[in-house]
């Protein structure tokens, strides 16, 4: 990973954006998600959130008592000392995902791919995917990283309703529709997994750093 | 205690100042659009600032009072009323029958308009309608009728009660997040006919009123921002566009984002891996016209963001309907800071005088 000069930028008057790395790869995910555990851990108070994504880590505070001046100098700080490879304190789980492969672009994916159904459902569900964040609505995860085969941009007409528990592709990616939402990704299948719910101890079934395995439901 | 929504606007839902710690699971902030009206409503009831209360859009309706209560209203300017005979109980009320009888009627027509009432019986036509002035404490009686219509400006109008709204509480928020369909009702917009429970705590005395010099201004046509973490991407010439030129909020403009209307930047940055976003940041799409993020916007973005807008002028932002225009100011995030510490001390002062 090319680990750039770290730069400071305030994202308004109530967040810091952190830019750790130039480009997105799996070793600047996995510092980004470090570095925001060390955040977390730096006993700096009135902190709201911290917020790791691919290559930046955000960092949203109560400016009414923690002036922007004084964060970055606590980040400074922080990002002057060493790394420590097990930062991230978060215990990353496995999920195992029952998927019906039976979604309305099925057909499509293999015939734009030039693979038989079988061969995309294989290609699919063959793989550990990673949890690299979440966003779009709550609970929905963007997993990484599918077959290159599998490749395709997104659809060109997005439909105004996924329904919840949609097993979907674009690009390199791959998620699941937590809720009925618009979407223009392809759906291959469905899951009954409950991806989040506001009223469980742990809202979002799955988060960053978690990897997610698709077994076919027969 | 509750109110009832008698005839529902377009747009309602519930309202507080929203959920600030589960961006990372993808949960926006959500909360009011205006939060320096919610949080001034509040205030002159002795509230915190951020109670729930109710954000009332596109059209007018009523609401009845099932208990006595202390509210305020504020945010868009609208004709707000508020009746304490509803039509349909002066109708049947003997006074008004004897008067009707015993008196010439061109006598009566000018004393009371009971000939309008009685041509057009509906429920929300209210006699001796006291006018509800904004962020000023008044006291419902049961069974009294709150009637909103006319907005002249602005586009969100907060009614807060006083202990708050007493609804169901989700992930530190009883906000309404409509796209992921949880808090405030079943995450949807309030309808006719149905009722949301308001705190046992709601007491206050009535005709109190924010200081002038201490509400929210919405005059500003000028929008400090904050430059973003892109701000250095955009070339010279973008960056003196976008503080030179008059933006037109587009009627593309919702809880989401407000997308803007202006001559295009040029914007070659197409898209970057996602990071965290917030409310008031601006992206520019590839198109080159910014969209401000607003209350409900997802958590992460890949677009550039050229600034952010400060958290004083987001509420004047939001309150711009479309076809309004306006201009982008520059402002040190330093001096944003120190404008926010200042609204946050006004709500206090408020609160304090409004607790005397």
């Amino acid at each position: 990973m090319s680990r750039a000069k770290p730069v400071l930028a305030a994202l308004g008057d109530s967040a810091i954006t952190v830019t750790l790395a130039e480009s997105p790869s799996r070793e600047a995910t996995a510092y980004a998600r470090r570095f925001a555990s060390r955040v977390r851990q730096a006993g700096i108070s009135h902190l709201e959130e911290v917020l790791p994504a691919y290559t930046a880590v955000t960092i949203f505070y109560d400016a009414l008592h923690l002036p922007f001046d004084d964060l970055c100098s606590r980040l400074q700080t922080l990002l002057g000392e060493e790394d420590s490879p097990s930062a991230d304190a978060n215990t990353p789980c496995c999920h195992r995902i029952r998927v019906v492969y039976d979604g309305p672009d099925l057909a499509d994916v293999a015939a734009a791919t030039g693979l038989t159904t079988d061969e995309v459902v294989q290609l699919h569900s063959s793989r550990i995917y990673d949890v690299d964040l979440l966003g779009f609505v709550p609970g929905f995860a963007y997993l990484s990283e599918i077959d290159a085969r599998l490749e395709l941009p997104r659809r060109a007409q997005p439909r105004q309703r996924v329904p919840a528990g949609s097993v979907a592709i674009a690009s390199r990616l791959t998620g699941i529709y937590p809720f009925e939402t618009p979407g223009g990704w392809h759906i291959l299948g469905r899951t009954v997994a409950v991806m989040f719910d506001p009223r469980r101890a742990e809202p979002s079934l799955f988060h960053p750093g978690d990897t997610v395995k698709f077994e076919r439901a027969q | 205690m509750s109110i009832t929504i008698t005839r529902a606007p377009s747009y309602l839902t519930i309202q507080d100042f929203g959920r600030t710690q589960f961006r990372e699971v993808g949960v926006p902030r959500c909360g009011a659009m205006d939060r320096a009206a919610l949080g001034t409503a509040n205030a002159v009831l002795g509230n915190e600032a951020d109670a729930a209360g109710l954000e009332w859009a596109l059209g007018g309706g009523t609401l009845r009072f099932d208990h006595p209560c202390v509210f305020a209203v504020g945010g868009a300017s609208v004709d707000v009323a508020l009746n304490s005979r509803p039509v349909d109980v002066a109708l049947k009320s003997t006074p008004v029958d004897v008067a009707l009888r015993s008196t010439p009627v061109d006598v009566v027509l000018k004393s009371t308009p009971v000939d309008v009432a009685l041509k057009s019986t509906p429920v929300d036509v209210a006699i001796n309608a006291t006018p509800v002035e904004p962020f000023t404490t008044m006291h419902a009686k049961a069974g009294d009728v709150l009637k909103i219509s006319g907005f002249t400006s602005g586009r969100f109008l907060y009614i807060a009660f006083g202990g708050g709204l007493d609804t169901e509480e989700l992930l530190g928020s009883r906000s309404t997040y409509r796209p992921a369909h949880f808090g405030g009702i079943e995450g949807r917009m309030i309808r006719t006919g149905e009722s949301v429970r308001v705190s046992a705590h709601n007491r206050g005395r009535a005709g109190f009123s924010a200081p002038d010099d201490l509400r929210p201004d919405y005059s500003r046509r000028s929008i400090r921002v904050v430059p973003g973490p892109q701000w250095s991407f955009f070339t010279a010439e973008d960056r003196a566009l976008f503080f030179g030129q008059s933006y037109t909020v587009s009627r593309a403009s919702d809880r989401m984002g407000y997308r803007l209307e202006g001559k295009p930047l040029s914007a070659s940055l197409g898209l970057l891996p996602s990071e965290g976003v917030c409310e008031g940041a601006i992206q520019v799409p590839p198109d080159g016209l910014p969209i401000v993020l607003m209350a409900d916007s997802p958590t992460v973005g890949g677009y550039p963001k050229i600034g952010v807008v400060a958290s004083t002028d987001l509420p004047v932002l939001a309150q711009l309907s479309p076809g309004e225009c306006f201009q982008f100011e520059e402002c040190s995030v330093q001096d944003a800071q120190r404008r926010a510490r200042r609204a946050a001390g006004s709500l206090h002062t408020i609160r304090s005088l409004a607790s005397r």
